[in-house]
């Protein structure tokens, strides 16, 4: 999930986009501690409970040891972000927030929390003459894994000036490829008019 | 992956589904180049082709890597690693304390976003870092199969495959920070792919983050966006 970290955008656009992880290390569950085990799955469901509760968009399973929660703005993510620290128990499970600095740490502010480990992006190194132009990159860096393919996006961006598709499905043909769940459509929806 | 020319009607609508644009025409054909798949089986995921043309090949060692690195659902079974292309990170440091006060860690995505690479690319970075002094982390995939982790060296039977992406994750002393990120920038001029680097920081308890002090006063650009755990799991080390 550290590919959540590199998603590009203006900050308009990325105060729309927040994915937040849920954990384990796997260190809490070595053996001796097994009974803690069991506690990743119920805690994950009431996790999901509460991000459905909260009409948040889309939430994955815990296949890893992992969970994705997309969010599209800074309300919703101190709402989830309150609940979670509310509900929080001694379960081996840490919480990490990807989006616009500034805004998640006001978020933490709200809620008497403080960053304890931050990731930050220093950009692109190399070829970047390779790279796609930025109004695709920006739709397909939020697939962390790259599996939206660039020819995909602008065949599916021709397709609805032409008329033969709707942004939503052309973001349904997109979002399928992502595999993690990282992929926010509702920010692609209004990136994909400007490709 | 490959495509069976017996079953194929030359619809094209498989070729942008390939994130690596392996799908190329052959006569009045599509067939898979084989030196570009990684082996992601985007493709195949699609469900885009009308008549099932699209067939699993099996792999062996080396070119199975292709797969192990590129699938976000395969797991390095072979290196004892599950899930992700790398180690948790900092997404566990509050539990872990993998990073801790006075270090930096570095997670170098090599062939991000989008582009892909060579075990021979990656070598060439992780050597240069290695130069450093860094201690690569070792739940990392990458540096299981380096043959001398001392410098870096990647297994030679491996170079040439050509995968989605790896990360090259390692750690160092905060003062190293500035050396690490000049030598990196040095190893881009040579490199045939990018990468994409994420610099980690331990927080002090007022709320500081010593690295981003370190990257303001050397005047070195960093995203907005960035990654922050929120320090709600419980400690399993000090």
């Amino acid at each position: 999930m550290t590919h959540t970290l590199h998603r590009l955008g203006d900050a308009k656009s990325l105060k729309e986009d927040y994915v937040v992880l849920i954990a384990r290390a796997q260190g809490f569950y070595a053996p001796g501690r097994v009974g803690l085990s069991r506690k990743f799955p119920r805690l994950y469901s009431m996790i999901k409970k509460t991000a459905e509760k909260l009409g948040i968009i889309k939430t994955l399973g815990i296949g890893g040891g992992f969970g994705v929660t997309v969010l599209n703005n800074k309300d919703q993510l101190t709402s989830y972000l309150k609940k979670l620290k509310e509900r929080k128990r001694k379960a081996g499970v840490s919480i990490v927030v990807s989006g616009l600095f500034d805004e998640v740490n006001d978020c933490l502010n709200k809620l008497d929390l403080s960053p304890h480990t931050v990731l930050f992006s220093l950009g692109y190194f190399g070829k970047i003459e390779l790279l796609p132009r930025k109004e695709v990159l920006e739709i397909t860096t939020m697939c962390g894994h790259h599996m939206i393919s660039p020819r995909l996006v602008e065949k599916l961006a021709s397709d609805m000036k032409d008329e033969k598709i709707t942004s939503g499905e052309a973001v349904r043909l997109m979002a399928r490829q992502c595999v993690c769940g990282a992929f926010n459509k509702a920010r692609a929806c209004k990136l994909i008019e400007a490709v | 992956m490959r495509i069976n020319l017996e079953k194929c009607i030359a619809c094209t609508e498989c070729v942008p589904y390939c994130p690596a644009g392996a799908i190329i025409p052959t006569g009045n054909k599509f067939m898979v180049d084989e030196d570009r798949c990684v082996e992601c089986y985007a493709c195949l995921r699609a469900e885009i082709c009308p008549v099932n043309a699209l067939e699993k090949v099996p792999l062996d060692w080396p070119r199975i890597l292709r797969h192990a690195f590129s699938s976000v659902r395969a797991v390095h079974e072979s290196l004892g690693i599950y899930g992700g292309r790398g180690s948790e990170g900092m997404n566990t440091n509050d539990m872990t304390g993998r990073f801790r006060h006075g270090e930096a860690g570095f997670i170098v995505d090599v062939g991000r976003p989008g582009v892909g690479t060579t075990f021979e690319d990656i070598e060439k970075i992780s050597m240069a870092v290695a130069k450093v002094g860094v201690e690569f982390e070792q739940m990392n995939p990458i540096t299981k199969l380096m043959a001398d982790k001392t410098i870096g060296r990647l297994r030679d039977d491996i170079k040439m495959e050509r995968i989605r992406s790896c990360e090259l994750e390692f750690k160092a002393k905060e003062t190293k920070v500035l050396p690490i990120i000049d030598t990196l920038k040095e190893v881009s001029k040579v490199v045939n792919t990018v990468f994409s680097v994420g610099c980690i920081s331990r927080c002090k308890p007022d709320g500081t983050i010593p690295i981003k002090t370190v990257l303001d006063e050397a005047g070195i650009f960093y995203r907005p966006n960035c990654k922050t755990n929120i320090g709600l799991g419980c400690p399993l080390a000090p």
